[in-house]
């Protein structure tokens, strides 16, 4: 079990975004560059108030060809989608406890892109969250969402 | 303004949601690149408010010619609503189906003034993806 932001967990999804099938069906074809900002907003015990951090998914014809943290932002005009999300609510969504969709349209996770895309693939949104929710093994060093109110 | 020019699409004052934002961005980029819904847009007027019951969230379009205006909320008063679980409205998006199959089926709630009463299927026609669109078939 790897731990949430190290590179073994990242390794780890990308290992099961290539092992699920469902992933290859549902993602657009041709690249996909996803970038992710990670905002530190209090809750979150990995990343600090005010902190960011970034990373990069890349998907070619359905198969995920890098998926790495970031130390420097890439520039946002090279990418497909950017989300922003609080830490504490990515951690949510990687325990299981916070459903992505609703907040991607209460606008808690924020989706800058060709929203053609994801309408025309918003089932990869569903397989996703279901690899993030259930696949991957998690390791939660500092503590599990979702957190205490007023934790931090 | 002339049929088939620019339609600006602007988020409402103090408007937050991200399904605000996902259609403001939505309509800009096709808008952007069709020029019969570009038409299409020009001609649409009134309200129409679209809710996501399943999450809660509920957006009005307001349309008045060369501008496209997109709420938080259900702005009164309103010509039209259609509603239903974020799925339903991602196929009615997809262009899978249609308000009227979807209302009949029990999937969608869809209602409309009579004065109005083919503005769901009018917002339909617009906002439902071209096969020829980004990513497209």
């Amino acid at each position: 079990m790897a731990d949430i932001y190290t590179p073994q967990w990242y390794d780890a999804l990308q290992a099961l975004l290539n092992r699920n099938p469902e992933v290859e069906k549902n993602a657009p074809r041709g690249p996909l560059k996803v970038l992710a900002e990670i905002r530190g907003d209090g809750p979150s015990p990995y990343v600090a108030s005010g902190e960011r951090l970034w990373f990069v998914v890349h998907l070619t014809d359905g198969k995920c060809t890098q998926y790495e943290q970031v130390s420097e932002p890439p520039p946002r005009r090279e990418f497909d989608f950017l989300f922003e999300v609080p830490a504490s609510v990515f951690e949510g969504v990687a325990a299981g406890t916070v459903d992505p969709v609703g907040a991607g349209l209460k606008g808690t996770i924020r989706i800058t892109g060709d929203m053609r895309i994801l309408i025309r693939h918003a089932d990869l949104v569903n397989v996703l969250h279901r690899v993030y929710a259930r696949e991957v093994e998690t390791g939660w060093p500092k503590g599990k969402p979702p957190y205490a109110e007023g934790s931090r | 303004m002339v049929a088939g020019g620019l339609v600006r699409v602007r988020l409402g004052d103090d408007t937050t949601s991200g399904l605000a934002h996902i259609v403001q961005q939505y309509l800009e980029q096709d808008l952007a690149e069709f020029a019969r819904k570009r038409r299409l847009a020009a001609r649409l007027r009134g309200r129409i408010a679209m809710t996501a019951s399943d999450h809660d969230v509920t957006v009005t379009l307001a349309f008045g010619g060369g501008e496209i205006v997109v709420f938080d909320g259900e702005r009164l008063p309103v010509d039209a609503s259609i509603a239903g679980p974020h799925a339903s409205l991602v196929r009615l998006l997809q262009g899978e189906t249609n308000p009227l199959i979807e209302h009949l089926r029990g999937r969608l709630r869809v209602r409309a003034r009579f004065a109005r009463l083919f503005l769901p299927m009018r917002l339909h026609r617009l906002v439902r993806l071209d096969p020829g669109g980004s990513r497209g078939a």
